[in-house]
């Protein structure tokens, strides 16, 4: 297994205002997240868990402290290099799926490759091994909303592995799915950090996450309580 | 992938799409129609003043059109077979109508007034100036003495087709002369101010009652196509002459015309514009608003602004060529078909006369309103777009 550090955080901090009221959801966050493991990211709601995934993710900028990306000081990173970096080395899957409801699901896999400029044929090889690793290729052909839930977060995973990105970012990706489904979607996640090595950290509240990770974070009131460093 | 999204989005929620749709075609039609109207208005204006009046144009003494003289037959032009020779050996020409107006009273029995005649060849002049209507009897045909009144003034003598009236007018020497003249017909321009005081008679009487060879002016009538601008270019070793277009010479009525029609159809071409944009920007705003948590999504995964903004582009593009081609295509078929004979406008303020108009349906015309309708519908969906992608990923995510 890959354990190479993938994401360190040092000292990070996060405030918002809400109705005029400044809200710390971060508090000197200092963590360190390898390669090739399933990390969960574990607190109540409002311990600053999806606020944390958001700025490891490149969707946000923390206030201060610094969070390094493979080695390197994201805060230098211009919004383009951020792109980029999004584009080709990570992927995001949310709960509510978020895929294009217009294409089918090979469609929506192979959005981000035509992005990536990866060719034609190539292409459809990689669409054909990420829905199959996923376990919906038989599913090509439809459009989401002829697919279940866990179908359709499957679809959300493959099209975040096709790119073949260091890194999948999920946040509450159970959330929608009933017991069956979302423990099928974290042997999913689990069988691609064993097949590709890839690094997988979910944010979720959901106990049967947290138990199948290998490794949990838990955070409260925006600070990391547990599992900061492997 | 972007088009074949933005193709596919279109269907997504068909009810939308066809509302929009039908905004933006009804808005295409509704600008066409009246453009082509507008036109087909300018047409008539045009045919009405061109083959009833001037011709083409004329070409007269310089400095003379538009002012008065107290012996405007000194400036009238003389020897003018040389000139006639050139216009005749211009190839844009297809006629030319020598002519000369002149005052004079009128009498029909004890009734005199004043009348303003136009003379010129008649048999010539009633086959080009055939809109120029006529009420009773015929026009000129070339016979000596014959008279066409205006409607107008016909009324005011109580003159009929046969009677005779009689012209006193001043010679160009000076003294006085008459000439029996009989009524060949009563002609109306369908202009109530000039219908009321003009004749028409042969070149030759007048000539012959003014004592004189001179001719006023040459109208001029052009072969189909043709540019007037060939004519003063052809006239430039005239110096002592001017060759004016209609446009110049019937600046009351036609020129004016133009010029207030064009300014109302851009306020209410602006109008439309702004009705179509207002009805369909709810639909579209919802349509950019509820995709919020995808297109998010996309730009997690690295998909950038602008792409997304194309993409957005694309569908308004896509569905605003189909519209406003519909829209197109239903003017056309109307004009073609339920308009093909035209609508019987009644008269213009001024006029005594009905016209028929068309709907004069040009390329020109149909590109700029398919222009203006993508226009209207890129312009809604940008400032949606806009909305939409200026603000962060993570507001974005949460669904509208």
């Amino acid at each position: 297994m890959n354990l190479t550090p993938l994401f360190t955080a040092k000292d990070v901090h996060y405030s918002y205002l809400l109705e005029g009221q400044k809200i710390n959801a971060l508090n000197g966050v200092s963590l360190e997240i390898a390669s090739g493991q399933v990390i969960c990211l574990s607190g109540p709601s409002g311990s600053g868990k999806s606020t944390l995934l958001n700025l490891i993710g490149l969707l946000d900028q923390p206030n201060s402290g610094q969070i390094f990306f493979s080695g390197q000081d994201v805060a230098t990173l211009k919004e383009s290099e951020r792109e980029t970096l999004r584009l080709f080395q990570m992927g995001f899957v949310f709960q509510s799926f978020n895929l294009f409801p217009a294409l089918t699901a090979a469609e929506n896999v192979e959005y981000f490759l035509v992005k990536q400029g990866v060719a034609r044929a190539q292409r459809r090889d990689r669409v054909k091994e990420a829905l199959t690793s996923v376990g919906i290729w038989d599913q090509k052909d439809k459009r989401p909303h002829q697919m279940s839930g866990g179908q359709r977060q499957r679809v959300a995973i493959a099209r975040t592995l096709a790119k073949k990105p260091k890194v999948i970012l999920a946040d509450e990706p159970t959330a929608s799915l009933d017991q069956k489904n979302g423990r099928e979607i974290m042997d999913v996640f689990k069988r691609l950090c064993r097949d590709f090595g890839l690094g997988v950290i979910i944010a979720s509240h959901d106990g049967m996450v947290i138990d199948q990770a290998d490794r949990n974070i838990r955070m409260v009131d925006g600070q990391v309580r547990e599992g900061a460093y492997s | 992938m972007i088009w074949r999204l933005a193709f596919r989005n279109l269907l997504r929620n068909p009810r939308r799409t066809l509302l929009v749709f039908s905004t933006l075609a009804v808005g295409a039609a509704m600008l066409l129609t009246f453009r082509a109207f507008n036109q087909g208005v300018l047409a008539e204006y045009r045919d009405v003043s061109i083959r009833s009046r001037y011709g083409h144009g004329s070409v007269l003494p310089k400095g003379y059109w538009g002012k008065s003289f107290e012996k405007p037959w000194e400036l009238w032009l003389d020897n003018s077979a040389a000139l006639i020779e050139k216009l005749a050996a211009t190839p844009a020409v297809a006629q030319i109508f020598p002519r000369l107006t002149f005052s004079s009273l009128v009498t029909n029995g004890s009734l005199t007034f004043n009348g303003v005649g136009t003379a010129g060849d008649g048999a010539a002049e009633a086959k080009f100036f055939d809109r120029l209507q006529i009420n009773e009897g015929t026009f000129l045909d070339g016979t000596p003495n014959g008279i066409l009144l205006g409607s107008g003034l016909a009324r005011t003598l109580g003159a009929k087709v046969n009677s005779t009236v009689t012209l006193l007018a001043t010679t160009v020497p000076g003294s006085l002369n008459s000439g029996q003249f009989v009524v060949k017909g009563v002609f109306e321009t369908g202009i109530k101010a000039l219908d009321a005081v003009a004749f028409r008679v042969e070149l030759k009487d007048a000539q012959t009652l003014l004592d004189t060879t001179k001719v006023e002016s040459i109208s001029v009538a052009l072969k189909p196509g043709e540019a007037w601008s060939t004519v003063p270019s052809a006239l430039k070793e005239f110096p002592q002459v001017e060759a004016l277009s209609f446009e110049e010479m019937d600046q009351t009525y036609y020129q004016n015309g133009v010029n207030w029609l064009k300014s109302q159809a851009g306020v209410f071409e602006n109008i439309i514009l702004l009705i179509v944009l207002l009805g369909i920007f709810n639909a579209v705003a919802v349509t950019i608003l509820e995709r919020g948590p995808e297109l998010a999504s996309a730009r997690a995964n690295g998909e950038g602004r602008l792409t997304i903004f194309a993409a957005l582009m694309a569908e308004s593009a896509l569905l605003g060529t189909a519209a406003s081609l519909t829209g197109i295509a239903v003017v056309v078929g109307l004009g073609k078909s339920l308009l093909s004979r035209g609508v019987t406008m009644p008269p213009a303020p001024g006029m005594t006369l009905p016209s028929q108009v068309y709907l004069a349906f040009t390329w020109p015309d149909a590109a700029a309103v398919f222009g203006l309708t993508l226009m209207v519908v890129l312009a809604g969906a940008a400032v949606m777009a806009v909305r939409v992608l200026r603000g962060s990923i993570l507001s974005s995510l949460r669904p509208a």
